[in-house]
C-alpha cells in the first residue's frame, strides 16, 4: 500500500474517526486514548509468514484495524522503521527500511503517566542497547512487547528485555494471529 | 465633480481628502460587481452619507462600471489618494463579527468600535491572519506560547496561551464565562459557547488532564511536519493529517474589548495588522459583553458587574 494511501485511511474506531465523529479536536480526542500501540513497520514485517500468506505488515493492520473498532478511541497508532510517525487515522504506512525503536520511543516518551505503550515488532531493531536505555527512561509507563515473527525467532528474546526493563509484559502473536487478543488483553489490564 | 443623471436617478463622483465619493442609484448587478473589482480594503461604504469611499487609484475602473451598470459616461474627478497613516492605537472595540472571506478573496472581520451603532458602517477591519495570530498564540505573543493548535483549541476558548499556570487559568476562566454566559451572552449558539468554556476549563484545570491534552496537541502537531516528510508536501485539507474540522472561517472567541493594535488607517477605517493586546473593556466597573441576537439589526451591549 502506498505510504500517503495508507496515511489519509481512517480506520472506524481510530482517534481520527472518534474525533470527526464526536466534532471535537484530535488532542481533545486524545484524552480518551489509554493505549499507544507502536507498530513496526520496518522492512522486516514484509515477510509473508502471516496466515494466509499475508506480510506481518498486512496482518498487523488487519488486527489493528480490529482492536481499534472494538475499543473506540482508545488506541493511537505510532509506526516507526527509521523514524516514528504518528498514524491518527489509525493505519501504520508501510515504511520499509531500518528498525529505530529507541527513536520511537523517545518518540512516545510524551505519554509517559499518561498511556500505557505496546510495541509490536519482530524484535529486531537497529540497536538493541539503545533501545532497552530508551525504555528505561520511561518512569511511568509500562511498555508491554507483542512479538510477530517466526516461532522461536531471535527477536522474542529482546523484546522480553524491553519489556522487563519497564515493568511490562511481553507476549507472542505467533504469526499475528492471535494478535489482536493479546493487545486487548493488554488494553483492558491498562484500563 | 462629475454628475449623471440615469434612467434610476441621480449619480454623482466627486473627489474628497479621504478619496473617490460615489453617490449612485441603488442597483443590485452594479454592486455585485464594483465588490468584485473593487478590492475590499479600497472601498467603504459611508451609511451617514449613503456613499461610497473608493481608493482613486480604482477611479478607471470604478467610470467603466458605472458606463456597464448605469449607461452614463462620467469624468473622473482628480483626487489624491490620500497616504495611509500608520498607527499605533487603543481601540475600544464595540463588537467582532466572524471572518468572512470577501469578493476579493481576502478573509477578515469587520470591527465596531464603542459609538458606532451602524451595523452597515464597520469602522475596523481585522484580517484573519491578526486574529489567529493572536488567539492562537502565534507571532509575537506566541514565542513562549504553543505550536500552531488545532481548530478551537481549549487554550484559545479560554483566551490563554499553553504556558498559563493555574492562577492565570482561573482568571481567563471567569473572564470567559462572563462573556459567553447565556443570561448577557445572546447569541445563538450561547449555551454551546459556554459549555465549551466550561469544558476547557474542566480540562485544563486537571494537571493531569491537562498534560495529556497537551500530549495530544504536540502529536497532533507532529503530523503536519511528518506528512511532509514523507510526501514531499503537506496538502492542507486532506486525510488525518487535516485540521479534522475544516475551520471554515476564524470566530474570535471574544466579541468585545479594549484592544492595543497595529494597523494602518484607509477610507477612515483602521485595517488592523497586529494585535498588541487584549483587556476587558470597563466602565464604572462594569465589563462589556457583546452579543448579536438572531434577527437582530445590531448587536446589543451589556454592561455586567465583574
Amino acid at each position: 500500500m502506498n505510504n500517503m494511501h495508507a496515511l489519509r485511511q481512517t480506520v472506524p474506531g481510530s482517534l481520527q474517526a472518534q474525533a470527526q465523529a464526536s466534532g471535537t479536536s484530535l488532542a481533545e480526542t486524545f484524552l480518551s486514548c489509554d493505549l499507544i500501540v507502536l507498530v513496526d513497520v520496518s522492512g522486516s514485517m514484509q515477510a509473508t509468514d502471516a496466515p494466509g500468506g499475508a506480510t506481518r505488515y498486512d496482518a498487523a493492520c488487519r488486527e489493528l484495524a480490529q482492536l481499534q473498532a472494538s475499543h473506540p478511541g482508545k488506541l493511537g497508532v505510532i509506526a516507526f522503521s527509521t523514524s516514528p510517525v504518528f498514524c491518527p487515522g489509525g493505519q501504520p504506512p508501510m515504511l520499509g527500511s531500518g528498525t529505530d525503536l529507541a527513536a520511537a520511543l523517545d518518540y512516545a516518551h510524551l505519554v509517559d503517566g499518561l498511556c500505557e505503550l505496546v510495541v509490536i515488532s519482530d524484535g529486531e531493531p537497529n540497536s538493541q542497547s539503545d533501545a532497552l536505555a530508551a525504555a528505561a527512561r520511561y518512569r511511568e509507563s509500562a511498555i508491554s512487547c507483542v512479538f510477530v515473527g517466526p516461532e522461536g525467532g531471535p527477536g522474542a528474546d529482546f523484546l522480553r528485555k524491553l519489556a522487563a526493563a519497564s515493568r511490562g509484559q511481553s507476549t507472542t502473536a505467533t504469526n499475528t494471529a492471535n494478535l489482536a487478543k493479546q493487545v486487548s488483553r493488554l488494553l483492558l489490564a491498562a484500563g | 465633480m462629475s454628475m449623471a443623471l440615469t434612467r434610476a436617478g441621480a449619480l454623482s463622483l466627486t473627489a474628497s481628502g479621504e478619496g473617490l465619493r460615489l453617490s449612485s442609484p441603488y442597483d443590485q448587478a452594479f454592486v455585485a460587481a464594483f465588490k468584485l473589482a473593487i478590492p475590499a480594503g479600497a472601498r467603504r461604504w459611508d451609511g451617514q452619507h449613503k456613499q461610497w469611499l473608493i481608493d482613486p487609484s480604482h477611479g478607471p475602473e470604478l467610470v467603466r462600471l458605472v458606463a456597464t451598470f448605469y449607461g452614463v459616461t462620467i469624468e473622473l474627478p482628480k483626487a489624491q489618494a490620500a497616504a495611509p497613516v500608520v498607527l499605533t492605537e487603543i481601540i475600544q472595540l464595540a463588537y467582532l463579527g466572524g471572518c468572512r472571506e470577501r469578493e476579493d478573496r481576502t478573509v477578515s472581520a469587520s470591527g465596531y468600535t464603542l459609538g458606532n451603532r451602524n451595523a452597515k458602517a464597520p469602522d475596523l477591519v481585522f484580517p484573519e491572519t491578526a486574529l489567529k495570530a493572536w488567539f492562537d498564540g502565534e507571532g509575537e505573543r506566541g514565542a513562549t506560547a504553543a505550536p500552531a493548535s488545532p481548530p478551537a483549541s481549549l487554550y484559545r476558548v479560554l483566551c490563554v496561551n499553553q504556558e498559563a499556570d493555574p492562577a492565570a487559568l482561573k482568571s481567563a476562566y471567569r473572564r470567559m464565562a462572563r462573556q459567553t454566559h447565556p443570561d448577557v451572552n445572546k447569541e445563538p449558539d450561547a449555551a454551546e459557547q459556554f459549555r465549551r468554556v466550561q469544558a476547557a476549563y474542566d480540562v485544563l484545570s486537571d494537571s493531569l488532564k491537562r498534560r495529556k491534552y497537551d500530549a495530544g496537541l504536540a502529536l497532533a502537531a507532529r503530523t503536519k511536519d511528518e506528512q511532509e516528510h514523507l510526501k514531499g508536501g503537506f496538502v492542507r485539507g486532506i486525510g488525518p493529517f487535516a485540521p479534522v474540522f475544516a475551520d471554515s472561517h476564524f470566530r474570535a472567541p471574544l466579541r468585545c474589548g479594549l484592544l492595543l493594535v497595529t494597523g494602518v488607517r484607509r477610507l477612515g477605517r483602521v485595517h488592523v495588522e497586529k494585535i498588541l493586546s487584549w483587556q476587558d473593556l470597563t466602565r464604572e466597573g462594569r465589563v462589556l459583553v457583546s452579543s448579536w441576537p438572531q434577527d437582530a439589526q445590531v448587536w446589543r451591549e451589556d454592561w455586567v458587574q465583574p
